[in-house]
């Protein structure tokens, strides 16, 4: 078993990572929260939205440090996605045209679906019938896999 | 400024109950907005039932935050232009002063009275309708929101003895609840006044952009809260005047403090008037002048709507590598009317975006000119010669200072600590002779240009700082030698 090694004793994180700290922090604490939560009064499937939702906000908020507002340095965001802080595979999906909002992989997955297609949170709202969901327009829905009320481009 | 202004804001939205018809609601936003069920409206801002009990007026407050008047000034400007075409304001006497108000909300500022300043001739005090004041030079036409010194001292010995002469003049027990001191306070305000009014007036002067419609500053809702008692002067002289006070009550800031008692009495009035009829006689070219720069520039674009955003977004506080989720969650931004600046979520995102990119580049460049000020090898060095001890083993020593700032510091590993911790006890264990030996050789190794007879140690040559030998010795000890080395150079 390889030793576990504390903070104090890796490799420093590059330089600008003290800036984002906080927020990270911040996130983790939430992730650990939603991964504590009790699961009573909740569908099977509706246990792990949070943890998706939250992964999902953390990745996009190191999305947009790096590629919209700039702020933090190449190095510093590659050390972030390898050390897990951000999903890489999907921010590789965000930057596909069609894909920018998607909410998670596996809503993309086709296979092993009933009828080989991607989730209902990837069709536009326009393309909803009212009684597909709850609401207008099939406002109600939201996905099994993470809970996403649309991620589809239009919306 | 703006804490202070929402301290106050939400205790008096909380109090006053809803007139009837009216309904709280929260909107996803986060925001708390009012509905009507009858007239089916909406707003932001909180109806207030019309009520016949005086006002009260606060009179330890300060003077509100000028940017957010200035801002719900544009926001009603705009309401106004919205359906007729602006005209230049016009000032040929009372009559038609009133008209010209009506049609234009009584929400924009505007000139309401001047008066000479003694011992500063071309000077005049001119009094705006929210209770804003600005000096006028009538030679060179020249108007300043911001005072000049010299005029400054002398409006500020006019107020004294305005003051004076208003307590002398009125023995009623109402005076006794104005604080003394209020001569005091109230030049104190305007001084911020000037100061923060010019930043302020530019944010009001640009043509109309899209603002929320939700912002309700109708001005009937201003005609129907006034209560005075003195009815006829009153309609002569217009709505705006005395209902100063009021509708700034209406809007939950607190009032600014006039600068007469807030119930004008007929003889104020008259005066007042007088005055007045005086003014636009003789000034109405030059309050003219002014008029047009205020009025027509009033409403604002997008990027002043912007810059309104930024603002709030510089005072709340948060840092720029937040999120815009964290920004929503504190209530006080989100109730502050510069938030309706904007007037959807997207939009506001965007802003934020931005706002923080700006905000980022400009920590970074400061940050690049610190860098060389900060060496966390020598903080830690400097630690070591205050905290370090021959007793402690580097784990003991670990634990004990676990908490300091320079065991924290993710710049040095914890390897590199650990070795010159050990580095260090070892020298302290030899004796005292021996370290200064070594101290001297180390001023000896170091490059004779770089070291000047008087200077600073803190200014010494980075080899020096950096290195171990310089810190094994007592500081007091330490500085002394390094004094006499320099000196014998």
């Amino acid at each position: 078993m390889p030793p576990i090694r504390s903070r104090g004793s890796r490799k420093p994180p590059p330089a600008g990572f003290e800036d984002i700290e906080d927020t990270l922090l911040e996130y983790s604490n939430k992730m650990r929260d939603a991964q504590n939560a009790s699961h009573e009064g909740k569908k099977k499937h509706e246990a792990v939205w949070p943890v998706f939702q939250i992964s999902h906000a953390r990745s996009r908020y190191i999305y947009d440090l790096y590629y919209t507002r700039e702020a933090i340095s190449k190095q510093l965001y590659d050390w972030l996605l390898k050390n897990g802080y951000a999903d890489a595979n999907l921010i590789a999906k965000w930057k596909k045209q069609g894909y920018e909002k998607l909410c998670c992989l596996r809503c993309v997955q086709t296979k092993e679906t009933n009828f080989q297609s991607t989730c209902i949170c990837r069709v536009p709202k326009a393309g909803l019938r009212r009684e597909d969901g709850g609401g207008e327009g099939g406002a109600g829905i939201q996905c099994v896999s993470c809970g996403c009320r649309g991620c589809a481009s239009s919306d | 400024m703006l804490k202070s202004t929402h301290h106050r804001n939400i205790p008096s939205a909380v109090e006053s109950p809803l007139p009837r018809g009216w309904s709280e609601h929260k909107a996803p936003s986060g925001h708390t907005y009012y509905y009507n069920a009858e007239t089916k409206q909406s707003t932001y801002t909180r109806p207030t039932a019309p009520s016949d009990e005086p006002l009260q007026i606060d009179y330890g407050a300060t003077e509100p935050d000028h940017v957010l008047r200035a801002s719900m000034q544009a926001m009603e400007s705009f309401h106004q232009n919205n359906g007729a075409t602006p005209e230049p304001g016009r000032f040929t006497g009372g009559k038609s002063y009133q008209d010209h108000s009506r049609r234009r909300g009584n929400q924009g500022d505007r000139p309401k009275s001047k008066a000479t300043i003694p011992n500063c001739t071309p000077w005049v005090l001119v009094m705006t309708k929210l209770g804003r004041r600005f000096v006028h030079n009538t030679e060179t036409k020249q108007s300043l929101w911001k005072f000049p010194q010299d005029v400054m001292m002398a409006v500020i010995e006019m107020d004294r003895l305005e003051w004076e002469a208003k307590k002398f003049a009125e023995s009623q027990p109402r005076e006794s609840e104005i604080p003394q001191d209020e001569a005091k306070v109230q030049p104190q305000g305007r001084d911020s006044a000037a100061a923060s009014a010019t930043p302020a007036s530019p944010a009001a002067r640009e043509p109309p952009a899209p603002v929320s419609r939700q912002e309700d500053y109708d001005s009937d809702s201003y005609e129907e809260v006034e209560v005075t008692d003195d009815e006829a002067p009153e309609d002569e002289e217009g709505p705006g005047l005395p209902k100063r006070p009021r509708l700034s009550q209406d809007e939950g800031t607190p009032a600014p403090p006039a600068a007469g008692p807030v119930e004008f009495d007929e003889d104020d009035i008259a005066w007042q008037l007088a005055q007045m009829e005086e003014d636009y006689g003789d000034g109405a070219q030059d309050l003219n002048d002014k008029e047009e720069d205020e009025d027509d520039g009033l409403p604002l674009t997008a990027s002043d709507n912007i810059a309104l955003f930024r603002s709030l977004l510089d005072d709340c506080g948060i840092s720029p590598y937040s999120t815009f989720e964290k920004l929503i969650e504190d209530l006080s931004i989100v109730e502050d009317t510069r938030w309706v600046a904007l007037p959807n979520t997207t939009s506001r995102k965007e802003a934020f975006v931005a706002w923080s990119k700006d905000r980022i580049v400009e920590l970074q460049a400061r940050k690049e000119s610190e860098k060389k000020t900060r060496d966390p090898k020598v903080e830690y060095l400097h630690f070591l010669q205050r905290h370090a001890t021959p007793k402690l083993y580097w784990p003991e020593f670990k634990r004990k200072f676990k908490k300091e700032p320079e065991l924290r510091d993710v710049a040095m590993q914890e390897k590199d600590r650990e070795k010159l911790y050990r580095e260090f006890v070892a020298k302290l264990k030899t004796g005292e002779a021996e370290r200064r030996k070594d101290l001297v050789a180390l001023l000896k190794g170091a490059d004779k240009a770089t070291l000047q007879r008087d200077m600073d140690l803190r200014h010494l040559p980075d080899n020096v700082l950096r290195d171990l030998r310089f810190y094994t010795l007592d500081e007091r000890r330490r500085d002394e030698l390094v004094r006499t080395f320099l000196e014998t150079q």
